[in-house]
């Protein structure tokens, strides 16, 4: 009996890590002259980061991440001031291999900035410039986490998250 | 088998080419040596005779041969220190050697200068295409920024306000 529980416990607990989870995060982006380690979640990507917008340095602010599926409809609050509203729903596209098409909303406090549809691929990092803060640049980071990732071999460029992050 | 003084003088009165000035002196050193000075000379006088007349050089034939070749000759022994040894001096090994490493290094200077490095195209299976993106606030544009270079896609919002320091993100 013990066994069996135990074996429904680990089932239950497998399904939970196959659905797919969606993780964002606000990131701050400016020059230093000792630039600060990257994230570990901004590893991979940062190379490509510090071309496209020019800073060396990249910290991340705040992050959330939620599950996502065909028809999900949510927001995620990566940060205290920016949040995304998005409707998900399953995209057939080859390309994007079992990823979204998403409806997302980004918002500023209740200042709605952009409306955007885009198709997502699994680990394939779509990234907002949002405005400029005394800091630095802001960013807004969006990602697709599959459900299988724990099991898969990580895709390079991917971002990669430790844990759930969220504030 | 050096020549004394005395004979190489007399040798000279022989051939009438002893100074005026010392031809005198040398005749009453001949006297005195027991020389007949007339006799002598007149001996040598006539041994030249005849060797001029009977003892004549050969006739060369092809002379315009031996002409060519000792002119050909001597045109050697008077030209310069031959140039091709200072050229093979110029291209000596060590010199080659150098030449090279000079090569190498602006080669690896231009390599540096003008070769990108560490941005070759990215082929990570990167999928994120943004089908439309509309700003929904006045004063706000959205541009979608796609580069295979770098394999990301960037929605790109401009005419976003400033956020001072006093602007908490956190």
């Amino acid at each position: 009996m013990r066994f069996f529980s135990l074996a429904v416990f680990a089932l239950l607990a497998s399904s939970a890590h196959a659905e797919d989870r969606l993780w964002s995060a606000v990131l701050i982006a400016n020059n230093a002259a000792r630039p600060k380690e990257p994230p570990v979640e901004l590893k991979p990507v940062v190379a490509r980061l510090k071309r496209v917008f020019g800073y060396n340095q990249f910290e991340v602010l705040g992050a959330d991440t939620q599950p996502i599926g065909d028809g999900t409809e949510q927001p995620l609050r990566p940060g205290t001031h920016f949040w995304l509203n998005f409707k998900a729903r399953r995209a057939s596209a080859k390309e994007a291999r079992g990823g979204y098409l998403l409806n997302l909303e980004l918002y500023q406090e209740k200042r709605a900035l952009v409306d955007t549809v885009a198709m997502i691929a699994p680990e394939s990092p779509l990234f907002f410039r949002g405005p400029l803060h005394a800091r630095g640049q802001i960013i807004i980071v969006l990602q697709v986490l599959p459900g299988a990732a724990p099991q898969r071999t990580p895709q390079p460029g991917a971002l990669r998250v430790s844990g759930e992050g969220g504030q | 088998m050096k020549h004394s003084d005395f004979e190489e003088r007399f040798t000279a009165w022989l051939d009438h080419q002893l100074p005026e000035i010392e031809r005198t002196a040398f005749e009453q050193e001949l006297i005195k040596r027991g020389f007949a000075g007339a006799s002598e000379r007149h001996s040598a006088d006539r041994l030249l005779a005849l060797l001029r007349e009977h003892s004549r050089s050969p006739d060369l034939r092809n002379a315009e041969f031996f002409h060519h070749q000792l002119r050909h000759r001597m045109a050697q022994e008077e030209a310069p220190a031959p140039e091709t040894t200072q050229r093979r001096a110029w291209w000596s090994l060590p010199r080659l050697a150098f030449g090279g490493a000079v090569c190498l290094f602006i080669a690896a200077m231009f390599f540096a200068a003008f070769i990108p490095r560490g941005a070759a195209e990215d082929r990570s299976p990167y999928f994120a295409e943004v089908i439309d993106a509309r700003p929904l606030s006045a004063g706000i544009s959205a541009d979608t920024i796609y580069t295979a270079r770098d394999n990301v896609t960037v929605v790109w919002l401009d005419g976003l306000e400033y956020l001072p320091a006093s602007y908490q993100l956190q």
